[in-house]
C-alpha cells in the first residue's frame, strides 16, 4: 500500500508537470516530466510534500536507473543503417566533446570560486 | 511462438540481461562493462539470432520504458537532498555549469559540421551530456533520434569517467568544487561515480552538476539550436 500510495503521489506530479508544460509550451518548452520534477522539488523544499511521503519509491527507481533505459537503448536497431557510416564520427564527437567540456568547466568554475573569495 | 506476442518475454529479457550485466560488472570491476550496454547487446543478440522481431519485444518493453517519467520526477527528491550545497554555492555553480553547458553545445556542433553529421544527427547528439531520462526528453524536442542519443550519452559517461582521474592530475591546484562541477557537467552519473572515489566532496558537487545541468541543457539548448538554424 506504501508503494502504492508514494508512486501515485510521483505520477500525479507527473500529470500537473505535463499539463503545465502544455500551458507554458507557447513560451518555451520544457517537458512534462522535468517540469514534475521541478514542481517536486519546490512542494518538497515549501514542506508541503515531506520527503519520507515519496522516499521508497524514489529510491527504488533512482538505484535502478540504468534498467529503465533498456528498451529505449534497444530501439537503435531501428536506426542501425543510418548508423553504420557514422559511427566512428559519432564516437569520436562524443568523446572529445566531453574532454573539452570538462576541460572548460572546471577552469571557469575554478576561476569564478577563486574570484569571488578574493571580493 | 505466441508467448512472444505477450508482455511477459520483453520484461523478462531485459530483466534477466540486466542482472547479468550487472554480475559482469561486478565479476570484472572494470568500467567498460556497463550493464546498460552489455543488457543492450545481449537482447539485440537474442532478436537477431532467434529471428523474433523488434517489436515482439517492444509490447513489453513499453512497460518498463514508462516508469521514465516517474524516475525523472523522482530526480527532484536528488536535487532536493542537496539543497544546502546548492544554496551556499548557487552563483559558481550556475555560470560554471552553465559555461559547460555551452561548450557541450558548440563543441559537439562544431565537431559535427567538420565530420558532415546530417543534422537529425547532430541534434542527436546534443543532449548527450546529461542524465538520460532527461536527455531523452530533450532529444524528442529536438526531433532526433532516441536510441542514438542513450548510446552518446552512456559513451559520454564512460569516457567522462576514464578521463576525469588524467583531468584532475592536470589542475591539482584546483579546488573539489571545481572538479566535481567539471565532472558532473560533462558526464552526469556514470562520471559521478569516479568523482566520488576522488573524494567526498568532488562526488557531491559532481552530482549535484547532474540534475542542473540537466535543466540548463533543456532549457538552453533548444534556443542555441535555433541560433546556429538545427531547427
Amino acid at each position: 500500500m506504501k508503494y502504492l500510495l508514494q508512486l501515485s503521489i510521483l505520477l500525479a506530479f507527473w500529470l500537473v508537470g505535463e499539463w503545465l508544460s502544455q500551458l507554458i509550451m507557447p513560451i518555451i518548452v520544457i517537458p512534462g516530466a522535468i517540469m514534475g520534477m521541478l514542481l517536486l522539488f519546490i512542494a518538497l523544499t515549501t514542506g508541503l510534500l515531506k520527503e519520507s511521503q515519496i522516499k521508497d519509491v524514489s529510491d527504488f527507481l533512482l538505484s535502478n536507473i540504468a534498467f529503465f533505459f533498456i528498451p529505449a537503448s534497444v530501439a537503435v536497431l531501428g536506426v542501425i543503417d543510418v548508423l553504420r557510416d557514422a559511427a566512428i564520427p559519432l564516437f569520436i564527437i562524443a568523446i572529445g566533446s566531453t574532454i573539452i567540456t570538462m576541460f572548460i568547466t572546471m577552469v571557469v568554475t575554478q576561476l569564478l570560486t577563486t574570484a569571488r573569495r578574493k571580493l | 511462438m505466441s508467448i512472444l506476442s505477450s508482455p511477459v518475454f520483453g520484461i523478462f529479457i531485459s530483466i534477466v540481461t540486466f542482472q547479468l550485466g550487472l554480475m559482469l560488472k561486478r565479476r570484472f570491476k572494470n568500467d567498460l562493462f556497463n550493464p546498460l550496454l552489455l543488457s543492450m547487446f545481449m537482447i539485440i543478440g537474442i532478436l537477431v539470432v532467434f529471428k523474433i522481431p523488434y517489436s515482439s519485444y517492444k509490447v513489453g518493453g513499453d512497460y518498463i520504458h514508462f516508469f521514465l517519467s516517474p524516475l525523472t520526477v523522482a530526480l527532484g527528491v536528488m536535487l532536493y537532498r542537496q539543497r544546502q550545497m546548492i544554496k551556499h554555492h548557487f552563483i559558481s555553480l550556475v555560470i560554471g555549469i552553465t559555461s559547460g553547458v555551452v561548450t557541450s553545445f558548440f563543441s559537439i556542433y562544431t565537431l559535427g559540421k567538420v565530420f558532415h553529421l546530417n543534422d537529425r544527427m547532430l541534434l542527436s547528439a546534443l543532449p548527450k551530456s546529461i542524465t538520460t531520462p532527461m536527455a531523452i526528453s530533450l532529444t524528442s524536442i529536438l526531433g532526433g533520434d532516441v536510441p542514438l542519443t542513450i548510446i552518446l550519452v552512456v559513451i559520454t559517461g564512460m569516457s567522462g569517467a576514464f578521463i576525469a582521474p588524467f583531468m584532475v592530475k592536470l589542475f591539482p591546484n584546483f579546488n573539489p568544487i571545481s572538479k566535481g562541477i567539471g565532472i558532473g557537467t560533462a558526464s552526469h552519473a556514470v562520471g559521478t561515480s569516479k568523482a566520488l572515489e576522488l573524494g567526498e566532496e568532488e562526488g557531491a558537487f559532481s552530482s549535484s552538476a547532474i540534475a542542473i545541468a540537466g535543466l540548463i541543457t533543456v532549457i538552453l539548448v533548444p534556443f542555441l539550436a535555433r541560433f546556429v538554424g538545427l531547427i
